[in-house]
């Protein structure tokens, strides 16, 4: 009997019907709070049941109200709910202070407005463009009502980007989160398109999740989009923002946020063996991204919008209520006032910066006149003291690749960035002068970015990329034309490095090939965006710490940094007109290349061992001369006075 | 200009640049001198004079030695190196115990009794043969294994500890010295038979380790006895297989301050975490060492490898370069005797090392744990030690019972005839291959989600980056309180 139960029990464990459900993925075995979630589609019924594209604005918008969070998200905005006006306009074609309406030199195609006489990209273009780092919402649901902010992103433990991506390139914008969950077992791409996997959800048809990892936005989500932040591990780091195709932000600013030393890692650095700092020591101490970038709403760091707050008081405690935050938890992060400062800049000054941490005072005694080093410095100049990852130097528009891309150089390299055989040796930042949450100036370490392009007309906007295109290629090369000007060793052929407009010639005849296209009134134009370096934060150990690298005759606060090795001739960019922070030197043409040079004065600051101040060497050598002409004085009376013959007065 | 003046002024100068010179702060000293502990020993005496005549044995190497060093055989009969046993042990309601490598079982070979021959060729004497031997005679010293320079001396396998044939031992002799890293290394080295086998810290790589293996060899040249400091023969150092207190220690803190980071945050961590558990962030960093032996598998013609199966010994598991498993460890452990009762369906835990998160003594440590399945006695309830090597020992014939019942002859311990194999787990604490302080682990690698640390294991309820360390513990649910033995 008991044999016979115990065969039927094994026959219907076995059975077809109670196969076990695709494996979850590693975050499965992950520690969470969340309920289980059942999937719902824009009907708010469960997907499961339907086959309709998973709408996470009804699914998440159970409990937490989706739509607020989206509203107020500049993620999401991507700073279309903040429209220019003519006056603070950065340039002339700018609409909106973010991805949104601001033109990108890195990106190039410009978002049209409707009723453009020229359009360049319009709306479906410029989500192909941007799609693949814009979290959904905001302005795409102009394209589609579906395409709605993807929480998955951020708050899933493995979504797939690259499914996401494709969705969105093919216009499935409604099939995006969906997409998104490829891998997880829940969903599978099927030739009829997006298919649900019934087995891998709950008997209650609701998903467990563990199986979709569910958890607060960690920095392994930030990094997907601003640079690189390997998760935690063994395994050794690479950059895998070093993507020519799609410039990074991490191009710009140098985010790198691991933990791991720099010599573990699998980057090829030069110098590698001694580099045995974490790529960011807040990394290594287990800072996350959203420590100093938090929620302004969250509880657990109390408001962070110092503009509600009285000037009396330090901080305010009486956060949100634990279970309002989490309804309306809100997706405007806290950001700081570092260059470029666009996105979200309506908050700046809401992040934690590093005095709210760190008592500088308490650990900087060591120093010389501590006090006035942290009254000029903001703490980065002397803890960013090398970015080790490649930055941007300057991309030139004026011509174009092979690839139809600009002339992209970067810093800090010696071959391709995408090459992991190119060596790394890094760069040291440019400072430059910063204002303060209470309005000093101190100086930070920054890289320079120089962009040229063609603009055309009047107002002036950039020539289009499908002009650029006309006017440079003709059946896959490079026009006759184009050719005859730019091809200096004859060989009929135009080599990269021959790629440049370094004489009038050459910037008039491709003007010429732009207005035989239909471009109105080319010229070539340039421009400098100054980008913050705040990240790979070095502990104290590799912190600048010798005098002499700002105190002598070599301070890096005079040495000149490249910005563009062949600019386009007669060019000379000037900042970008809403840069938070101001060049303090000059822009000159030296030796065929663009170099920014530094004067500490044109930023208020006297350096002590570096050069010289007329008035301070003057009172200098006035001093050491009256003291001379007072001993001399002094001894000369001494000595007169003994030689004078005695007067016979008794002196006892 | 006056004489005064001519004499004056240039004194005036020397006395003030003098006075500068006394005034001017010097230096403070370094926080942190380990080069200050590390004895500096006089040049060796050359012995190769005192050596002439051709020496018949190695108790004839000894007798002259002993000669000019009349005390040295007492002073080394009084260690551990020559009884295999340590201090006294009391326990409750029993008669006190010596316990030792001598009469302590192990899942390894499993016992040194029953196969004398084979295991006391590390012996630091010359005969230990059988219970017979002669602990108190001076000659059976065997001060070569220690002090020999010439690389030429060895001892036989199985030989009872008697130098291997073939040696030269006038030329051993003439060039005796202070004890190098291959006179510890030929005995620590190959524990388990092996190179590596069985400490996960102590290979053949040390002979002459590069710094990322060993920074104190590899890159500042010490040697073992450096920090094994060592007076009258008596080596300081203590190894948690083979006895339960913890006196006569080694410490990373004999030469290194116990707050060396010059940071805070880190210094913090010495005092719940001992420095080997940073600094040791990989065990068998290049040789691998043997991590499981299932002695149950034992005795098939499979087709033997080294590395995975052999039919003399069954099954095992190596691996290098691998992270240490980490527990609570006060410098005290416990033990398993010999006729301990076991649950045969349960893990023995040979030896455990004693200290909780609530014991302020104790530190998190880094320990190879070795993992074993070995022969015990059914009706008994206890493990036994069979005779492996030798005539009727398991590796000649491969008969277990045959082996058990010679196994129980030598140790007392009774056999019922059943046997069976159940699991055990020994904790070998990790001291050695200190790679650079650049290589040692950093946060991440503790206290991020998938982190080395069993925070649960370990009784804290949560990470104590988050809950706060023990002394400050501000998590609710900890097992503080489950953790107080």
């Amino acid at each position: 009997m008991s044999v016979a139960l115990l065969t039927l029990l094994t026959l219907v464990a076995s059975g077809p019907e109670h196969e076990a459900p695709p494996p979850a993925p590693a975050a499965e075995a992950a520690r969470s709070v969340h309920p289980d979630v059942v999937l719902r589609g824009a009907d708010a019924q469960p997907v499961l049941q339907t086959g309709a594209p998973i709408s996470l604005t009804k699914t998440c918008g159970e409990c937490h109200e989706a739509d607020w969070i989206e509203a107020h998200s500049y993620h999401s905005a991507f700073g279309s709910n903040r429209p220019y006006t003519d006056e603070d306009r950065p340039r002339p074609w700018d609409r909106f202070a973010g991805p949104w309406g601001r033109w990108s030199p890195l990106v190039y195609q410009r978002l049209s407005e409707p009723g453009d006489p020229r359009p360049d990209a319009d709306l479906a273009t410029w989500a192909r463009l941007w799609g693949r780092r814009h979290v959904g919402g905001g302005p795409v649901r102009e394209l589609a009502p579906e395409a709605e902010m993807n929480c998955l992103l951020c708050h899933s433990a493995k979504p797939n980007l690259e499914a996401r991506a494709r969705t969105i390139d093919a216009g499935e914008w409604r099939w995006q989160s969906t997409a998104t969950l490829e891998g997880s077992g829940l969903v599978e791409a099927t030739e009829a398109g997006w298919a649900y996997v019934p087995d891998a959800f709950l008997p209650d048809g609701a998903v467990s999740a563990a199986r979709l990892g569910l958890h607060a936005a960690s920095a392994q989500a930030c990094g997907t989009c601003h640079g690189a932040a390997p998760a935690p591990g063994p395994t050794p780091v690479t950059l895998p923002h070093l993507d020519r195709a799609r410039p990074s932000p991490g191009l710009t600013d140098g985010l790198v946020y691991s933990g791991q030393p720099m010599h573990l890692s699998g980057v090829n650095l030069a110098g590698k063996t001694e580099l045995t700092r974490p790529w960011d020591i807040h990394a290594e101490r287990m800072l996350s991204c959203s420590d100093c970038h938090g929620a302004l709403n969250d509880p657990v760091h109390g408001s962070r919008d110092k503009k509600e707050q009285p000037a009396h008081l330090r901080a305010e405690v009486r956060g949100m209520a634990l279970q309002d935050y989490l309804r309306r938890p809100d997706h405007d992060f806290a950001t700081g006032r570092a260059a470029p400062g666009v996105l979200g800049a309506q908050h700046a000054g809401t992040m934690k910066r590093c005095e709210d941490c760190h008592d500088a005072n308490q650990t900087h005694q060591w120093l010389p006149y501590p006090a006035r080093h942290l009254q000029a410095m903001f703490c980065e100049t002397c803890h960013v003291p090398r970015v080790h990852s490649p930055l941007i130097e300057s991309v030139d528009w004026t011509v174009l690749t092979p690839e139809r891309g600009p002339r992209t150089r970067y810093r800090g390299v010696t071959g391709a960035i995408d090459d992991p055989g190119t060596l790394i040796s890094g760069f040291e930042p440019v400072l430059l002068p910063r204002a303060t949450d209470g309005g000093a100036t101190k100086v930070a370490p920054h890289n320079l970015v120089s962009a040229f392009y063609w603009v055309e007309g009047d107002p002036p906007t950039p020539v289009r990329l499908v002009d650029l295109e006309a006017a440079f290629f003709w059946e896959g090369d490079y026009t006759p034309g184009i050719v005859l000007v730019l091809d200096e060793d004859h060989d009929g052929r135009v080599g990269p490095d021959e790629l440049r407009l370094d004489t009038e010639v050459k910037v008039a005849a491709v003007a010429a090939a732009l207005e035989a296209v239909g471009v109105p009134s080319p010229r070539a134009v340039g421009e400098i965006q100054p980008y913050a370096l705040s990240h790979q934060v070095a502990g104290h150990g590799f912190a600048l710490k010798d005098c002499a690298t700002c105190h002598s005759e070599g301070s890096r606060f005079t040495q000149p940094t490249r910005l563009a090795a062949q600019p386009p001739a007669g060019v000379v960019p000037g900042l970008v007109k809403d840069s938070p922070v101001p060049l303090a030197g000059d822009v000159v043409h030296e030796g065929g290349e663009l170099r920014y040079v530094p004067t500490p004065a044109k930023a208020q600051l006297y350096l002590l061992g570096q050069g010289g101040n007329t008035v301070v060497d003057l009172a200098g050598w006035a001093s050491v001369l009256l003291v001379l002409a007072g001993s001399i004085l002094h001894g000369g009376a001494r000595v007169m006075a003994r030689r004078r013959p005695d007067d016979g007065e008794d002196r006892s | 200009m006056s004489p005064l003046l001519r004499v004056g002024i240039p004194l005036l100068l020397v006395l003030g640049a003098t006075a500068l010179v006394y005034a001017w702060p010097s230096p403070p000293p370094p926080p942190d001198d380990p080069w200050a502990h590390v004895a500096k020993p006089p040049a060796h005496l050359d012995h190769a004079p005192f050596y002439t005549a051709p020496l018949a044995d190695g108790p004839a190497v000894t007798k002259t030695c002993l000669s000019c060093h009349p005390e040295s055989a007492k002073e080394v009969m009084a260690t551990s190196h020559w009884t295999w046993t340590g201090d006294e042990v009391h326990r409750p309601g029993a008669e006190p115990l010596r316990i030792g490598k001598a009469n302590l079982f192990n899942n390894f070979c499993i016992a040194v009794t029953p196969n004398q021959p084979f295991c006391t060729s590390c012996h630091a004497g010359y005969g230990w043969k059988d219970k017979d031997f002669d602990f108190d005679e001076p000659t059976n010293v065997d001060c070569l294994v220690c002090h020999d320079q010439s690389g030429g001396y060895a001892k036989k396998p199985g030989g009872a500890g008697y130098p291997a044939d073939g040696v030269d031992l006038l030329a051993a002799a003439k060039s005796v010295g202070r004890p190098n890293r291959s006179n510890c290394g030929a005995c620590h080295f190959d524990g388990g038979g092996g190179d590596g086998v069985k400490h996960g810290d102590l290979d053949r790589t040390m002979l002459n380790p590069p710094p990322r293996i060993d920074v104190h060899m590899g890159k500042y040249n010490l040697t073992c006895v450096d920090c094994h400091k060592t007076h009258d023969h008596e080596i300081t150092g203590r190894s948690m297989s083979v006895s339960v207190n913890d006196e006569n220690r080694v410490f990373c803190t004999d030469c290194h301050s116990d707050r060396p980071h010059g940071e805070e945050r880190l210094d913090s961590h010495t005092d719940a975490v001992a420095c080997p558990t940073c600094h040791i962030p990989y065990m068998a960093v290049q040789t691998p060492t043997k991590l499981s032996w299932d002695w149950s598998t034992a005795g098939q013609d499979i087709g033997d490898d080294l590395h995975h199966y052999l039919k003399k010994k069954g099954t095992f598991h190596y691996a290098a370069n691998v992270p240490p498993e980490y527990a609570w460890y006060n410098g005290l452990s416990k033990r398993h005797l010999p006729g301990d009762n076991i649950d045969p369906d349960k893990v023995t835990e040979l030896n455990s090392p004693a200290g909780s998160l609530a014991d302020p003594t104790a530190k998190i440590w880094p320990f190879k744990v070795h993992r074993g399945k070995q022969v015990y006695d059914v009706q008994n309830l206890y493990f036994l030690a069979p005779k492996t090597a030798g005539e009727g020992g398991y590796w000649t014939e491969f008969e277990w019972d045959k082996a058990l019942r010679l196994g129980a002859e030598a140790t007392g311990l009774a056999y019922s005839g059943e046997f069976g194999f159940a699991p055990t787990k020994m904790y070998w604490p990790l001291a050695h291959m200190i790679p650079p302080a650049a290589e040692a682990l950093t946060c991440v690698d503790c206290h991020a989600e998938g982190g080395r640390m069993d925070w649960e294991a370990l009784g804290y309820g949560s990470d104590p980056i988050r809950s706060g360390g023990r002394n400050t513990l501000r998590s609710v649910g900890t097992k503080r309180e489950a953790g107080e033995q």
